[in-house]
């Protein structure tokens, strides 16, 4: 039964100092990794100090009920005292960098931190003005014995702990949403701490007195630290931080484990110490799992989240940019328009010689610069209807129609254009005439029109076919011409703004490449479609402008 | 009513240009060759000759020469070259020869055309006046007795239009904006107001239903010169359509000869009706 009982407290020494080992190794760990994130940061470097100061910290006062020379034994007390000092104050700095204060800029406050712990040092070494001594209790723990300084020693450890916590609370309140969740890392991992040594001294303080594992319980209370730097470590690496759920998920299973952990050593047989180390390892495991399964789609969340806010933000942006541009589109073409008008009456005032006679070769100049001038107008004039049309503040006026009729005049008017350029012009009417259509006569004339004019212009021999047919639910208008047709790859774009084929460059120069996007605006207008078809290069092309026959106007309502 | 003679060869397109310009208030005569041309001429009076340098018998050239050269042609016909051949050479050989202007066929649709004519015929009417105006002894200018108020933010344009509507003889008061526009109205009599649409402070809208508010602006004719892209523009055509304006204009389509001649128009009207 003894050597039972002295093999259970010698398997708890070393549990105890394997978790020694394993959170100093966590600690240093994360130290290392925060820093490596960027050891310029300065919120990293207190970082790592602070957890190179707790590790000092929990393994000199773990050491020193250890070791049995009463000379280490000495030294590491006081060693624990400093460490202890150090740690306070790089909390403090920690938090304070957290809670971006200003005054963590300023080189001397950051040298201060240093220098009251070191001041601290010197006197806890070489005076025995803090700790005089220690006694050592039943079980072989020590209880330091305080010089006349122990409590001013206590009071600014406090303080500097106090004011840090303190820091980051105030901060709390004050933050936004995104900050917040920052915050809320710190203070769950002073409050876990808190409650772990509280746990540990106070509360549970008599019951560990009289186990006979104090030893371990009270210096699971040294270990409660590791808190403190677990979590504002965890969400420094993680910049992105995630919602509050994946948090609680981790701090339950966290408990769930440590309870666990803790009922192994509270285990009466060795028997219960294998299942409930059973219980644990496949509990240890399954959390593990879960953990894992939820960081990973909470990191695929994350991404998507990312993803779909770029998406918007470049979604808002183009169409931020589509309305600059239009807006642009119209100022410019306010602005273009007083010198165009200026040129404009001011050449005609000298044509008609207001400003004195002008000899014939000059006037023949300026009628030129004046029919340019025109044409300019004409062109700031398409750009503005463009923003108009894009804006939606283009006005239809819609009345019944007779479409035939439309496009003979339409046809007729440009007859001559085709007989100038040695083409011919046919048109093909229905039979059966169509009902009247409510349309935009004038906007609906200037889309066949630029059609035809377009077919026109692109075809160097031959010539054009216009044909109104009713067709499958809809009057069409159809534009065939024996020109230089469109590749198949410019046709889809045919109907974008300032688009205009490789070919159409070619024979002519004077085109702005809105007349289709235009006309494709219109006759959207009117519920109707507008597409293109050509064979190849050299083939000819063939327009269709096709308006719904719900839009028939009935002979009663005339 | 103009005059024109068009010489045109091909029956065809003669007919389309003789229907535009007919529409247009033209009276038009159509020959086919360059002889028929200096028979007409002696014949007829008209307004302007327009003239193609490709026709059958007589090249364009030879018509034009003969025609300022031989003394028995009137030497105050106005010929206006019309022709697809517009290379710099063609059209200096023809100014040098004596010809007024030059139309590319090319260059026109005819509807455009119509207008080309029309511009020319106004500017060679104008240039007859001005140098009429310059000849010693003429008189500085008519006095019309009419005062206009012109309210326009631009600076180029008061100065434009503005002399143009005083080298016809009105007297011209030019304000620049709407506010110290609205005070000139209500302060003194004008015959006509004469508003930009687009200015800084109040605009030309805003000065008209203040104007119409009162007594003494209820009745006075109101011009509205318009920079905006089309006549439809919504306010204006309701403004227009309502009687409230008298007329609207697109500065960028209207020349300052223009304005003044619906002016003119607008003052012969009210003779007429009065």
């Amino acid at each position: 039964m003894e050597t039972n009982e002295g093999n259970i407290k010698n398997m708890f020494s070393v549990l105890s100092l394997a978790l020694l080992g394993i959170i100093v190794f966590l600690l240093f760990l994360l130290g290392f990794f925060v820093l490596s994130k960027g050891y310029r940061n300065k919120t990293n470097q207190s970082f790592f100090l602070m957890a190179f100061f707790l590790i000092i910290w929990i393994t000199t006062s773990y050491f020193e009920d250890e070791v049995s020379s009463s000379f280490l034994k000495m030294i590491l007390l006081e060693a624990d005292f400093a460490s202890a000092a150090f740690a306070s104050f790089m909390i403090f700095l920690f938090c304070a960098d957290v809670a971006s204060l200003k005054i963590t800029r300023n080189i001397y406050f950051r040298l201060g931190t240093f220098l009251v712990p070191s001041i601290v040092m010197g006197l806890i070494f070489y005076t025995d003005s803090v700790v005089t001594g220690y006694q050592t209790t039943a079980s072989g723990m020590i209880i330091p014995l305080y010089g006349f300084g122990g409590i001013i020693y206590n009071i600014l450890i406090s303080t500097a702990l106090l004011v840090g916590v303190s820091l980051i609370f105030f901060k709390f309140n004050r933050a936004n949403s995104f900050e917040k969740v920052r915050y809320t890392y710190l203070l769950i991992g002073v409050f876990l701490s808190v409650i772990v040594s509280l746990a540990t001294n106070v509360f549970f303080a008599d019951i560990i007195q009289q186990s006979p594992n104090n030893q371990f319980y009270s210096r699971l209370g040294v270990f409660g630290v590791f808190f403190i730097v677990l979590f504002p470590g965890y969400a420094i690496i993680k910049h992105r931080l995630f919602n509050i759920k994946v948090i609680t998920t981790e701090i339950l299973s966290l408990v769930i484990l440590l309870t666990l952990f803790v009922e192994i050593f509270l285990a009466e047989s060795w028997n219960q110490v294998i299942v409930r180390s059973i219980v644990f390892a496949i509990i240890l495991i399954l959390v593990m799992m879960l953990v894992r399964s939820v960081d990973a789609e909470v990191k695929r969340k994350e991404e998507l989240q990312e993803l779909s806010k770029r998406l918007a933000s470049a979604n808002v942006e183009l169409k931020r940019l589509d309305a600059a541009k239009s807006e642009f589109i119209s100022i410019a073409s306010h602005q273009l328009r007083t010198p165009l008008t200026a040129i404009k009456g001011y050449i005609s005032l000298i044509l008609e010689g207001s400003y004195g006679e002008v000899n014939v070769s000059v006037q023949d100049i300026l009628n030129k610069v004046y029919t340019v001038n025109n044409r300019m107008t004409q062109l700031v004039e398409d750009l503005l209807n463009i923003s108009r049309i894009e804006s939606g503040r283009v006005m239809y006026s819609f009345a019944p129609t007779q479409l035939e009729l439309l496009v003979a005049e339409t046809v007729d008017v440009l007859s001559l254009m085709a007989k100038e350029r040695h083409l011919y012009l046919k048109i093909n009417l229905p039979k059966k005439t169509l009902p009247k259509l409510s349309l935009d006569a004038g906007k609906m004339r200037e889309v066949v029109s630029n059609l035809i004019d377009n077919a026109l212009k692109y075809t160097p021999e031959g010539g054009v076919t216009v044909s109104v047919e009713e067709k499958g639910g809809f009057a069409c208008v159809m534009v065939e011409d024996t020109g230089i047709g469109v590749k198949p790859e410019d046709a889809k774009h045919l109907f974008n703004k300032f688009t205009r084929s490789a070919e159409t460059r070619k024979l002519d120069v004077s085109g702005t490449g809105l007349g289709l996007y235009v006309g494709k605006n219109f006759v959207e207008a009117h519920q109707g479609k507008i597409t293109v078809e050509s064979e190849g290069v050299g083939k000819g092309t063939r327009f269709t402008v096709m308006l719904p026959l719900s839009r028939a106007v009935s002979s009663e309502e005339k | 009513m103009s005059k024109i003679l068009l010489v045109e060869d091909d029956p065809f397109i003669a007919e389309i240009y003789k229907k535009k310009f007919e529409t247009s208030g033209f009276e038009v005569v159509n020959v086919a060759s360059g002889k028929e041309v200096l028979k007409v001429v002696k014949e007829q009076v008209f307004d302007l000759l327009l003239l193609d340098l490709v026709i059958p018998e007589m090249s364009g050239t030879e018509v034009l020469r003969e025609l300022r050269q031989n003394p028995e042609y009137n030497k105050d016909l106005k010929i206006v070259i019309f022709s697809n051949l517009s290379s710099t050479e063609d059209r200096e050989e023809a100014l040098k020869l004596g010809a007024n202007g030059f139309i590319s066929k090319t260059e026109f649709s005819p509807s455009q055309v119509v207008e080309e004519v029309n511009r020319f015929l106004r500017q060679f009417q104008e240039q007859e006046k001005n140098s009429l105006h310059r000849a010693p002894g003429a008189l500085v200018g008519p006095h019309l007795g009419k005062r206009l108020l012109f309210i326009e933010d631009e600076p180029l344009f008061i100065e434009m239009f503005g002399k143009r509507l005083r080298d016809e003889g009105y007297e011209v008061v030019t304000m620049k904006d709407g506010v110290s526009g609205l005070k000139a109205a209500m302060e003194e009599s004008f015959d006509l107001i004469i508003t930009d649409v687009m200015m800084p402070g109040m605009d030309g809208r805003e000065l008209i239903s203040q104007l119409r508010d009162t007594e003494q602006g209820k009745q006075i004719p109101i011009f509205l010169l318009s920079a905006s892209v089309s006549m439809e523009d919504e306010s204006v055509k309701i403004l227009s359509d309502a009687g409230i304006i008298t007329r609207a204009f697109l500065k960028t389509r209207i020349t300052p000869s223009e304005l003044t001649y619906a002016v003119n128009d607008y003052f012969h009207g009210m003779v007429k009706a009065g």
